[in-house]
């Protein structure tokens, strides 16, 4: 696999405004490289700074210092007429959902595959496919607002695989989620990362930790990520 | 982008079609005030415009010039063979035409008596017989204030007629104190004599011509002569036309485009909107992609209700009860001409509106949205909510 695919990181530095004193600084020098084809999951404290790392990845927040490369192309540099287009081809599940309660299960999938100029019939297939994979297919014509804490978190799922992303970058994805769920997330992530996908994690849920679909592992603490061994190979 | 099967609207307007659909109280105001506005504008823009136009038809039919005889006690009459002598002379004054009419005192003031169907606006004529002596074609005004169906005048001589008919209610700004009737009777009520005429109409090969053939006449005749041109003459019923009420809206226009800006920045910008339109440009929706969805929403509730607006101003201005009342508001009188619009001066005049209101409205969509859409992504972030 060629070193510069997928999405890395090199020096990131960032930190909240009101928050810029040395010691205040959320991501001191976080340098990591994320691989096409594997899950990886970053843990960490809560507030160690996961949820903002993945908005970093994701072109949502620019870092102080340093980059955010994807496929090699520094997006953390670029200006938002080329980075805004380029997040189409991001995944990202927000720890707060960032659903529309409003509008339909099956219309918050077509928000993202609107401005894309596919077809309805693709658009339609793409849907009805994601809505089965996260088990929602029989309540795509209600309103958000009706659906469970879970079943939202599944949405959030949905819609971010539903543009068949290359980086997904989902925060705390289980959260909601029953174990049989939990399990069958991982399994998902898992397989979209089969397809070449650059997948991210960001949780602290234990049931992720010992997946055995997570193939890299990283740990967030005191603004560093380091790359942790693998788990215990069972014997 | 076509669908195979499914429907061919881009997805872009469909979801402007969802989006006007799920702010149906938003585009409802936008609609009502757009609608409002647009009447309002579009109204006085279309009735001046329509004034001007029937203004110009018939100016047409007035002569370019008008000689007068004048001597000591005001106007008098002058001998019309003569004068048709005299001023053919004069290069440049064409068809000089002897006119036989005057003012005369009629049951409620003063009329204008006229004798041939060329002092007529053609409105006034459709297949009207002249009148034969003893009888009268009067103007709605006239016919008003008639006794009977009879009309007594006075001036040199007293002279009762039979109202025979009226001109026609389209024609009433120019023939609403106008009495039509055979020159014998003419000729008694404002005692001349059959040679003699009231004045002498002109025609110009070029209307620029006017002051310069002016001269000329003046100096052709024997005895001294004022010399009237089309301008002078129909000053009145320029003044009639041009009401109070047509200037204000005009000149209230800017106001009303700058309520339609700050309106329009309020409704359709980023107030109430921005975590949406955070999400969206999360999900890789650009400005640009932002904007057309705006003015795809902008152009939904806008055309209908500009087609809206126009029509009911149509309707103020040309419909013959609805068209009274837009005269009254805007001139303060119920009288006035059948207002004419050419083909193409309609088309224009409504793309002219459609301007005056579209491009401000779109322009207003554009340029909120834009900067709604700047902060949207970055602000609804760290207001944090989504970590
Ligand atoms: N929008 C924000 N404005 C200011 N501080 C923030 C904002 N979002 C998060 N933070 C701070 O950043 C730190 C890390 O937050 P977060 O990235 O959500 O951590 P985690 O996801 O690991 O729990 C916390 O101390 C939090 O207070
Ligand atoms: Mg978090």
């Amino acid at each position: 696999m060629a070193l510069n695919a997928g999405l890395a990181c090199h020096g990131l530095r960032f930190g909240w405004p009101g928050e810029q004193g040395d010691d205040r600084i959320l991501l001191q020098a976080v340098t990591a490289w994320f691989q096409p084809g594997r899950v990886s999951l970053v843990t960490g404290a809560t507030g160690a700074g996961k949820s903002t790392l993945l908005h970093l990845l994701g072109g949502l927040l620019r870092p102080v210092a340093g980059e955010v490369r994807a496929e090699d192309q520094p997006v953390s540099r670029w200006p938002a007429r080329h980075r805004d287009p380029w997040r189409r081809r991001v995944g990202m599940v927000f720890q707060h959902l960032a659903l529309v309660p409003d509008l339909s299960v099956a219309e918050n999938l077509l928000l993202p595959l609107v401005p894309r100029g596919m077809k309805w019939s693709a658009m339609q297939a793409a849907i009805t496919r994601q809505l089965e994979a996260v088990e929602l297919g029989q309540l795509a014509a209600k309103p958000v607002y009706t659906l469970s804490g879970g079943q939202r978190q599944r949405l959030a799922i949905a819609r971010a695989l539903v543009g068949a992303p290359r980086f997904v970058l989902a925060d705390e994805p289980t959260a909601f989620q029953d174990d049989r769920q939990a399990a069958r997330i991982c399994a998902q992530m898992g397989a979209v990362a089969r397809t070449g996908v650059v997948v991210v994690i960001g949780s602290h849920d234990p049931r992720l930790r010992n997946a055995s679909e997570v193939d890299d592992r990283w740990h967030l603490a005191a603004g560093r990520l380091t790359a942790v061994g693998p788990p215990q190979a069972a014997p | 982008m076509s669908g195979d099967g499914g429907p061919r609207w881009s997805p872009l307007a469909v979801w402007a079609a969802r989006e006007v659909q799920r702010e149906a109280g938003r585009s409802c105001l936008l609609f009502a005030f757009l609608f409002l506005l647009v009447a309002i504008i579009a109204t006085p823009m279309l009735f001046s415009h329509a004034l001007a136009v029937t203004w110009t038809r018939w100016m047409e039919q007035t002569p370019h010039l008008v000689v007068r005889r004048i001597d000591a006690g005001g106007w008098a009459p002058l001998p019309a063979e003569a004068a048709v002598h005299y001023a053919r002379k004069v290069p440049g004054a064409l068809d000089p035409t002897p006119r036989l009419w005057g003012v005369a005192t009629g049951p409620a003031g003063p009329v204008t008596v006229v004798t041939a169907p060329a002092d007529l606006p053609a409105e006034g004529l459709p297949g009207q017989r002249p009148p034969a002596p003893g009888e009268a074609v009067v103007g709605r005004a006239v016919a008003d204030a008639a006794v009977d169906n009879h009309l007594v005048l006075e001036q040199m001589d007293r002279v009762t007629l039979a109202i025979v008919a009226t001109f026609p209610d389209n024609s009433v700004m120019v023939t609403h104190d106008l009495v039509w009737v055979a020159p014998p009777d003419a000729r008694r009520l404002l005692g001349m004599l059959p040679d003699q005429a009231s004045d002498l109409a002109v025609r110009l090969f070029r209307s620029e011509s006017a002051s310069a053939v002016a001269a000329d006449l003046a100096a052709a005749f024997p005895w001294p002569v004022r010399i009237i041109d089309r301008d002078t003459m129909t000053e009145g019923l320029r003044r009639r036309a041009m009401g109070k009420g047509v200037a204000a809206l005009m000149l209230s226009l800017p106001a009303l485009l700058a309520f339609l800006w700050v309106m329009t920045g309020a409704v359709t910008g980023p107030a109430g909107r921005s975590a949406y339109w955070g999400v969206l440009s999360a999900m890789g929706w650009t400005t640009a992609d932002l904007v057309r969805l705006q003015v795809a929403k902008a152009l939904l509730v806008g055309m209908p209700a500009l087609a809206v607006g126009l029509a009911v101003a149509c309707g103020a201005v040309f419909h013959p009860m609805a068209a009274a009342w837009t005269a009254f508001l805007l001139m303060g009188t119920q009288q006035l001409p059948a207002l004419a619009l050419d083909g193409s001066g309609a088309v224009v005049m409504l793309l002219q509106i459609a301007a005056v209101v579209g491009l401000p409205f779109l322009a207003a969509v554009f340029l909120t949205t834009l900067r709604g859409v700047e902060g949207a992504a970055r602000s609804t972030m760290e207001a944090g909510q989504w970590h």
